[in-house]
Parts: structure tokens; sequence; C-alpha cells
């Protein structure tokens, strides 16, 4: 005898209420999307992302045409303007050498981004190359190129530069703009390409185990285009962000260079240069408007790249990617 | 675990090396001849020069002079002298002091608010706590130091007279707590973001529900299985900033007029003195060096899982 | 007969419950739609169903432990008569731990890292006001030792990463009971371990449940368990309950579609062994046939692609030792994960290699596809020692022969690969054909292993487990190999999906004569692709023999006690 009590009774649902569906089937109509694509649709809804985009769009343009920011000319200074006020034109007035200061930030724009976009195209390739032989060839490789890592790593970046900068000046003294900004990046690259080394490391190790990369082995695939085809690219996310957060370090590293006197020669027109010479007028608490333009120009312009780091982390970050 | 302490030690040699190497190397490219400096304009007969170019070494060749360089920081050796005849071992000394305060302060300042507020906005992820947190983090981060650095001397220094806006040689702890402050201010963001995250993470972990199954109080819960499972990564962070924090020092005590171990870096750079220089370097890398080694031990007191090998 | 008893109030009781989790501003998706069940004093009931039914959402409702943004919408939850669904907070804390308790599902992740074992037992007891102090800690091993761990005092002082995941599973059900609650939620309380692990965990969570008297809500996906555990099942199917009622009546007499798939395909349960036997026996004499006609017509058009030989794979005294790292800098430890296993993979046919966590049967299919060294002994291919290929072309023909198919369907298809560039890679590597003969035959692929050719476009992470399995299936037959490996290839998928890919593999057995290496930790899903048999342990092989032999007549001690832990094995439907 089976004794059922009561709530336990025989229960089986109406099929009109509970339709059966074929065992896995596949949506048919769902849209493809990549791993990218869909990074990037939830990029789009990121308003950090938007803002970030604004930003460094206008910065963009300001980098490529400052002349459609500003009529005046950055270098042209009169003592006779000495910190005369605001005018037509001139929205922020003249600095201590009779500069126009708003000028001066509009065409500052471009030294900061070229050292801190070629600062990052260095650091990152150098990182990448190196962090992903070590964690794919392991063994004495790795060993080594971890322990050069360590030593560059254990070299305080922004002490490392006022050394290697210092060096090359008394060196090379005429090196115009290209030649500074180069020097500058270079002196950056050196010592910052241990952290992406680090990073792709790790990620590298992580994914050279997965299921995918041994399938590829035995289809008959070789060590290198592995690497190639299958282990770097999933191994780039962490560096994307690191890249983009790293573009904003840079930038304020070489103001805080130019601020020590050794970023930028003086004779280029940068927001460090400009940042450096306000210094004393600030001690003294007068025409705070020389450093404030800049000095917001410098913070929006890495604001922008931290913003953009931040919304790509998210975008990209696997525990948001529901599979 | 002393293997694994010995280990490391060993492993911290070739890192001493090659960084003393490589900057050694740099200074060793300027140039001109560096005794200029020590001798100044004074006009000094070739036999002099001769015997000052023998007493630093001069005339040997760069590995030989690397070497008698190592010597003399290995054995802490007083006679030690920068291009300026002073000793080495002498300024640090009195240099080092002011910085190493000024460092830990500002690693306390850090540890203290960025744990304390990413605590906070983990817990209410995505509440008005946690946005304000990350505006103002984001702006922190994009803001040059020495440009807060001036804001702040000038506002509460200058014009509200709260600090002292300049440090000088003779210093307490009170002339410190603003440099330090700025010193801390971009870490105080990223240990925020830091443990923002961590907290959140840990929030949704599988053995807090489990625990929360238990029938332990919202409080308990957190206390015991969310926050110290969440500080593991963090007390990493902020250990291995100190090193970090010291070579950061250069602009907070040019900014201040402190005269610690960035000042003195910073002018012998400058002077192109090498000794100095190199020997400032040498401290810093070693000062990291141990700085890791200590946050790996601690992160194993932290984390019983990791094992010693 | 059938008689309705009245005589008790049931200990907790489901109403009409649903659940909901928000997923966007105003969508919301249904995870648990209308469930009604109750559960009396001292019962256990079964709740049985697949990943997305609703199960777990279910069970975690009912101790206001959902996740995220889930909410009850509707309904009641009933505990001694009271309603707890919208109980306030401290209402709720009263009846956690001490009133029902929980045994979740994953002992590795549920036991925080930094506490020793003890102490997080303790809290419980503190936490609901059992004991304290030095009290408590007497109870903390008392509760270990009743919980079946074996040297419980030196126990409570370890922390979690020092237990096996038995222990820890045992440890997790000490401290569940550990404030004697009234009902205990067990949430898949096994499925992370070893199937002889599991059988002792739950015979003894039974006896305890027994001898205390607490009820017990089985959360399962495996209907042999759920049937063999409790007298009362609950099958659960895309967030409604289709069938309830008493166990046995269900498994011999399901009713709703549903069930009456489940009962059919699931892999434990003593009726399919007939069926799946003969099944098996006509799918083998088809494969070897087809793969008696490709050998001979290989062997007689051109030498070079291969000998034909009966035994495509033969492997001799495989061993391989790892050397790991000791305490002291130059201490040594060898590990030999595979100690001298020989055996021979029969064309046309199916061999298994059975074995639970650490048996070494992976690193034994990595061995034969050449993926690790071994550190001695030979795999013979079709008359030829992979280790002694030394050109290029003759690697690269070993590797066209022989294709895997891997456990994780979440790791083995590249995710930044199109469905179609993935099954076009081996293609492409070995040059076969243009661009447009490479397209028809990924189309002729995925129509091989019944999937759209809509999906060709579409990426991994958009495609469900068992719908990944069939393209790495795909990937793997691309190269028209002879051999497939097939390592744990279907044991993280869900019953039903499981039995579809196992049909899947036994028609292209039969349809292309492909010799399998079937790597796996399930005995009951041997007995459905397998004609040959090794079962290992510590790296070493146990038995070897046939299927029938086997299951009929196992020889080994070890063996008879993984047939007997094959869930619901015992039970007879007497059908």
């Amino acid at each position: 005898m089976s004794e059922t009590r009561q709530g336990q009774e025989r229960f089986v649902a109406p099929l009109d209420e509970t339709p059966l569906r074929a065992i896995d089937a596949v949506d048919v109509d769902a849209v493809p999307e990549s791993q990218w694509k869909e990074a990037w649709k939830r990029l789009r809804k990121s308003p950090l992302f938007w803002l970030a985009s604004v930003i460094i769009l206008v910065l963009a343009v300001m980098v490529a045409f400052p002349g459609l920011f500003t009529s005046a000319d950055p270098t042209a200074a009169k003592l006779d303007n000495q910190f005369d006020p605001p005018s037509e034109g001139h929205p922020f007035g003249y600095n201590f050498q009779g500069a126009d200061i708003w000028a001066r930030t509009v065409y500052g724009a471009r030294a900061s981004v070229a050292v801190g976009v070629l600062a990052t195209l260095f650091t990152v390739l150098l990182g990448m190359v190196s962090g992903a032989i070590a964690g794919f060839y392991g063994g004495v490789t790795d060993t080594l190129v971890s322990r050069v890592s360590d030593i560059f790593f254990s070299i305080p970046l922004l002490l490392a530069c006022i050394v290697v900068i210092s060096v090359i000046n008394n060196v090379w003294d005429d090196r115009g703009f290209w030649g500074s900004v180069f020097v500058v990046v270079m002196a950056l690259a050196l010592f910052a390409w241990p952290q992406i080394t680090r990073q792709m490391r790790g990620a590298v190790l992580e994914v050279k185990n997965l299921e995918f990369v041994d399938a590829a082995t035995a289809i008959g695939a070789s060590r290198l285009s592995n690497l190639r085809r299958h282990i770097v690219p999933n191994a780039l996310s962490p560096v994307i962000v690191s890249a983009t957060i790293m573009l904003g370090v840079f930038i304020v590293s070489e103001s805080a260079l130019s601020f020590l006197g050794l970023g930028l020669p003086q004779n280029i027109v940068s927001w460090g240069n400009d940042l450096s010479d306000a210094q004393t007028l600030v001690r003294s608490g007068q025409h705070l408007v020389v450093m404030w333009v800049p000095a917001t120009a410098l913070a929006i312009t890495v604001l922008g790249f931290v913003l953009l780091g931040e919304a790509v982390r998210e975008a990209l970050d696997p525990k948001a990617r529901k599979s | 675990m002393w293997w694994y302490v010995a280990k490391r030690l060993l492993q911290t040699i070739p890192v001493f090396l090659g960084a003393t190497l490589i900057i050694y190397a740099l200074v060793f490219l300027r140039p001109g001849d560096p005794i200029n400096g020590l001798i100044g304009n004074k006009p000094v007969s070739p036999e002099v020069r001769e015997a000052i170019r023998d007493q630093y070494h001069l005339n040997d060749t760069f590995i030989v002079q690397w070497i008698y360089f190592l010597k003399d920081v290995v054995t802490f050796n007083p006679d030690f002298v920068g291009l300026d005849g002073q000793p080495v071992f002498e300024k640090i000394k009195n240099a080092l002091p002011v910085t190493a305060t000024l460092a830990v302060m500002a690693l306390a300042m850090d540890a203290i608010i960025g744990i304390v507020v990413g605590t906070i906005a983990g817990l209410r992820r995505n509440g008005w706590f946690d946005s304000v947190t990350l505006v103002i983090s984001l702006i922190l981060l994009s803001i040059p130091i020495f440009v807060v650095g001036f804001v702040l001397q000038f506002l509460l220094g200058v014009k509200l007279g709260i600090f002292p806006p300049t440090v000088g040689g003779d210093w307490s702890i009170s002339d410190l707590i603003l440099p330090a402050f700025v010193l801390a201010i971009a870490n105080i963001a990223t240990t925020t973001r830091l443990t923002r995250t961590s907290v959140a993470n840990n929030l949704s972990a599988d053995h807090v529900r489990t625990a929360r199954a238990k029938g332990l109080s919202n409080g308990l819960v957190i206390r015991n299985h969310v926050l110290r499972n969440s500080l593991v990564p963090v007390v990493t962070y902020i250990g291995i900033n100190l090193g970090s924090l010291m070579a950061g020092a250069i602009i907070t005590e040019g900014i201040f007029n402190v005269q610690g171990i960035g000042n003195l870096a910073f002018q012998a750079v400058n002077r192109g003195d090498a000794p100095v220089t190199v020997t400032v370097v040498a401290v810093m890398v070693m000062i990291y060096v141990f700085m890791s080694l200590i946050v790996d031990l601690l992160y194993a007191v932290l984390d019983p899982r990791i094992r010693y090998v | 007969m059938t008689q309705v008893l009245t005589t008790t109030r049931p200990l907790l009781e489901v109403k009409d419950l649903r659940v909901g989790f928000r997923t966007g501003k105003k969508t919301i998706l249904t995870a648990v739609d209308g469930a009604s069940l109750s559960i009396y004093p001292g019962q256990t009931i079964a709740i049985v169903g697949e990943s997305g039914s609703g199960k777990s959402t279910l069970a975690h409702s009912v101790i206001d432990l959902l996740p995220g943004s889930g909410h009850v919408m509707g309904g009641q939850i009933l505990f001694e008569g009271h309603e707890i669904s919208h109980a306030d907070r401290k209402a709720v804390l009263a009846l956690r731990g001490s009133s029902i308790g929980l045994v979740p599902q994953d002992p590795m992740s549920n036991l925080n890292p930094l506490w020793k074992v003890g102490r997080q037992i303790k809290e419980t007891l503190v936490a609901n006001g059992v004991a304290t102090g030095a009290s408590a800690d007497k109870r903390v091993v008392e509760l270990l030792e009743e919980a079946g761990l074996p040297d419980a005092e030196r126990r409570a002082l370890q922390y979690p990463h020092e237990f096996s995941g038995g222990m820890r599973q045992r440890a997790l059900i000490a401290m569940g009971l550990a404030a004697r609650p009234k009902l205990l939620i067990a949430d898949e309380p096994t499925s992370a371990l070893d199937v002889t692990v599991q059988k002792q965990i739950l015979d003894h969570l039974d006896t305890l449940t027994d001898t205390l008297g607490v009820a017990v809500m089985l959360i399962t996906h495996d209907l042999g368990l759920a049937a063999e555990r409790a007298d009362h099942l609950v099958v659960m199917y895309r967030g409604k309950i289709v069938e309830s009622g008493p166990a046995l009546e269900i498994l011999q007499d399901p009713r709703h579609p549903y069930t009456q798939r489940l009962v059919s395909k699931a892999p434990s349960i003593a009726s399919q062994r007939l069926s799946s036997v003969q099944a098996r026996a006509e799918v083998r004499e088809q494969a070897v046939q087809t793969a008696a006609e490709i050998a001979e017509e290989v062997a007689h058009s051109d030498a070079q692609l291969g000998e034909g030989r009966n035994d495509i794979i033969v492997a001799e005294n495989l061993t391989k030792v790892f050397t790991l790292r000791g305490a002291k800098p130059w201490e040594k430890v060898d590990f030999a994960a595979v100690d001298d296993v020989s055996f021979r993979l029969r064309r046309g046919t199916t061999t298994a290699i059975v074995g639970e966590s650490g048996s070494g049967k992976s690193t034994v299919a990595r061995m034969v596809l050449d993926l690790l060294p071994p550190t001695s002994g030979n795999v013979i291919f079709d008359g030829k020692n992979i280790r002694e290929l030394r050109s290029k072309a003759e690697k690269l023909r070993l590797r066209r022969l022989m294709q895997p198919v891997f456990q994780n369907p979440y790791a083995s298809l590249d995710p930044l690969y199109s469905i179609y560039q993935s099954i076009e890679e081996p293609l492409r590597t070995h040059d076969i054909g243009t661009k447009k003969e490479r397209e028809s035959k990924v189309r002729d692929l995925l129509d091989k292993v019944s999937l759209p050719t809509t999906v060709m476009s579409r990426y991994p992470g958009e495609l469900s487990g068992g719908q990944r399995q069939r393209v790495a299936i795909a990937r793997a037959l691309a190269l028209e190999p002879e051999v497939v490996i097939c390592d744990e290839a279907v044991s993280a998928l869900d019953v039903l999906v499981q039995a579809q890919i196992l049909e899947l593999l036994n028609d292209l057995q039969g349809e292309l004569g492909l010799s399998y290496l079937f790597i796996t930790h399930d005995l009951a899903v041997v007995r459905q692709i397998a004609d040959d048999v090794l079962v290992m342990q510590n790296g070493k092989v146990v038995e070897a023999s046939t299927v029938s032999e086997v299951f009929d007549n196992p020889r080994e001690d070890y063996t008879r006690k993984l047939l007997d832990a094959i869930p619901g094995g015992s039970i007879s439907l007497g059908a």
C-alpha cells in the first residue's frame, strides 16, 4: 500500500500548459554576435564611454586643427601684454611672457597627446611581445624575461626617467619637437613595459592551457600559429584596458617631468611647460588663470582616457559576459 | 617558509645588480669630466686633477668602476663620497627619515581612506555613494599631483594657514600631513576602486551565501566573510606601493620643500653626481624588493592557501 | 491502494509560487511559474530537473537567498503554517540555520578559504544560540564525527584547502545540520564529487537525517539518484512543475511527455541495460563492417595512408611520471600519473577508459593524442609508433587520422572564432580544397551533427553546451579521421542532451566506421557507447574486459564499487 499525504497526490501538468520543446534546439533567428561586437554593444550603452568619446574626439580635433580653436599665435610673446586680462579672441588673457594663454593651451595638446600615444604604443608593443614569449615558452625563456622585467620594474618610473632624460639632455641638446617627444617616449617606455609584460604573461598562461588550444594542436597547427591565432587574441582584453589607462598616466608623467624641468624642452609649447612656468606665480597666489587653463585641459584629457579605460574594462568584463 | 625567504632573498641579488648597472651605465654615458663640478672654476694643476681622478677610480674601465661602487654601497663605506666631496651615506642618512615618514604616512592614509571608502562603495554597489566615489576617484586620478599640491598648498597652507606651506630642514610629523596627503591622492583613488570591486565580487561569492544560510546576521557575514576575503588583494596593492610612493616624493618634496631623498636624487641628477644618483636608486630598489617580499609573506599570512615554494 | 492521510500538517508548503529575475528595466524573466509542493516532517522529497528548470531557484526562495534581482512575485511559502515569503529580515534570520539548513552544491567554493573549518561550523552554533565557547568547540568535533569525518578533532583545526572534495562536503553537511534544523535543503550536494564518494556521502546523509528526523528537500538533475533517495518526486521543466508523486510510481508510469523522456533517456536507470546493449551491438556490427571496407580500400589504393590493421591503436606500457617540487628547493617528488597502461582499440569499435578524478585517464588520452610525451611506453597507430614519426608530413598525417573532442564545452572552442571558422580551421591548416569547397564541406559537417547551417556565422558564446559539443564533433570530423578520442565529451551536459550526443556519436560510428577512445567517469555512459572497457584507479589499470563482462561479472572490488555507486542502479522497475 502506498500512502499519499495531502498535497502530495499524483499530479501531472496538462501538456498545453507545459509544451515540450525539442531537446537542445537551436535558436535559428538569433543574430550572430562576436565577443568584440558584444563588447561594443555594451560599450555603446555606457555613459562613461560617450563622455570619454566626446572628450577624446574634441582633443583629436584640437591636435589636428588647432587653428579651429584659436587664431592667436602661441609663440608670439610681447612683454607689453604681460598678464593682460581676457579680450576679444583671447578668452583667458596673457601669461607672464605676454603670450596668449588659450592659444598655448590649444597648441600644447599636440605634445601631450603625442607623448601619451607613442609611449603607450611602444610600451604595449614591448610588453606584449615579451609577455607572450615568456608565458608561452615558459622554462628558461620565462625565467630570463621575468628576471629582466623585474629589474626594470624595480626602478621607480619617475626616477628612472629623470636619470635617462638628464643624461640625454647632455648628449643631444637641440633635438626639435619630434626628437624631444621621442626621448620622453623612450624613457617612459623603457621602464614601463614590465607592467604589460606581467599582465600579458599571466593572460597567456591562462589561455594556453584551455582546451581549444589543445584542439588546434591536435589538428596539426604549429605552436607559433597557435600563439598567433588563438592565444594572443584571447589574452588581449586586460592589455587593452591597461593601455587605455596607461595613456592617461603617461600624459600626466610627461607633465610631471616638465614640471621638474626634464620633460619637453622649454621652447616646445606643452601643457607641462606651461604648468611648470606657472608654479612661481601660484606660490604667490596671483594670476592663477595661468595655471588653471592648462591644468584643466590636462585633467580633462586624462579623465577622457581614464573614463574610456573604465568603460572598456566593464564592457570586457568576463563576469558581465553571460554565456 | 625559511626556504622561501632565502630563495626570495637570493632572487633580489640579480635585481639589485641589474638595476644599479643600468643606472650606473646611464650616468656613466654622460659626457664631460665629472670632476669639473667638484673643482668648480678653480685652476687646478694636472697632477692634482690626476690625483682626484685616481681617487674616484675614473681612470679604470667602466665595469671596474661599477665594482668599486658596489663595494662601497654594500659595505656602507663612510668614506664613499659624491662628486661634491660629501659622504654619500651621510646624506642619505639625513634625507631618508623624512621621506620614509612621508611615504609611510601616505601609505597609512591610502590604506585607511581607500579601504573604508571602497568598502562602503562596494557594499552599496551602484548606489549614490558608489557613483559619487567613482566620479571623485576618476577625477583625482586625472589631475597631476603637482597641480593638486599647489592648490592645496595655496588654499590650506597660505590662505587658511591650517598647515605650514613648506616643511624645510627641521620637520615634524604634523608638517608632513599635507604633503603626505598630496602624495597619497592618486593611490587613494586606485585603492578605493580596487577595494570596491573586490568587496562587490565577494558579496556574491558562494561561501557568503552559505554563511547567510547558516543564520548569520548581515553584519557578521560582512565582517567575517566579505571583508577579510576582499582585503587580500588590496593589501598586496597597498604594500607594493611604498616604493613608488618614495619615488613619487620627488615632486611632493619639490613643492613643499622637504629635504628628503627625492630632493637629494633630483639635485644629484642635475649635478651629474653619479655616486649619489646611483646610490639613491639602489636604496629605492632595495626598498621596493623588500616591500614585495614582505607583501608576499603577508599575503601568505592572510591567505592560508598560499604555500611557500 | 492509495489513501490520503490528513493527520499531520506539512512542514513546508509552497503554493502557486512565482519567482522572477529582473533582466532589464521592464523585462522580467520568470524562473519559477506556479509551483506547489508539500514536505512533511522527516520526509525526503526530490526536485528533479535539468539546468535552467528553476529547481535551485525554487529551493533558494524558501530561505530567501535568491541571487541578484530574484524576487518572489506571487504565491505563498508556508513553514509550519507561517507565511515566510514576505517575512521581515529578523524572522528570516531566525529561520535560517535553526529551522531550515542548507547543504550547497559545490564543496570547493562554499567554504570560506580563509577560516578554519571548525570555526565556520562553530559560527553556526553561536549564531543560532546552540552553544558558545568551549562547549561549542566540543560540539563542532561531535558534529564533524557525526558527518562521517574521521579524525575530527584535528580536522576541525584545518583549513578547507587541506580537505578533499568529499571531506568538504561532509563539513558542509555538518554545518547544515549543526543547529538541528527541521528541514534540510540539499542542492545537488554531490554532483561535483566522484561516484563512489557521492554514494558514501548520500548514504551517510540518509542515515543521519533518518535518525534525526530531518526532512530533506533534495535538488538534483539525476532522476535515478532522486528515485533512489526520495519517496516523493517533483519534476520541473522550464520553471513549471510538470509531474509529481510517489517516486516509484513516476518511474514506472511516467505520464507527462517530459518525464517520459527523462525516464527513457536517463543512463543510470536499470531498464536501459537491455535495450542499450542490443542497440550497441547493432551499431558496432555496422561500424566494424564500414571500417573494414574503408581499411580495405585504403590498403589497396594508397599505402601511404594506412595499413588497414585491425588494431588501430595499441598502447604499450604507457607511463607518465610528473616531477613535483618538494618543500625544500632541492627536493623533488616523482608522481606516476599513469603507470604501465596497455590496451588496444579495435577498428570500428569503442574502448572506454573509466576512472574517478586522479585516475590518470585523461593523461592517457593526451599521450595517445601526442599532446604529451610519455615517460616510457609506446603508442602504435595503425602499425606505426607515433614517437618514431620524424617527418613533418607523417606527423601531420597522424593528426589527420586522430582527432579529439574535449570535455569542457565552454573551453573547447575558441570564443573569438565563428562556428564556421572553427570547423574550417582544420581544413585550412591542412590546405584542403578551395575556399568554396571548404565552405560546402563545413555545411556537410554541420548537417552530419544535426545543426542548421544558420549557426555558421554565430559564435560559441551564443550556443548551448550541447550545441558546442556538436560543433566540436564536426570540427573533429572535418579531416575524416579514423579515430576520435572523446575526453569526458558528454559529462558536462544535461542528461537529455547527453543522451542525444551519445546517439549522435553512435550514428556517426556506424556511418563512418569510426573508432572511439572514450574517456569518462560515468559507467552508465559506458554501457551505452562502449565495447571494451578499461577501469583505471590511481594511474593503474584495475580491470580490462568487454563491457558486458564488466557489467555482468566484475572481477575486481573496485569495479564492483563503481557499479554499485551508479545512482538508481539498484532500482528495479519491474517492467
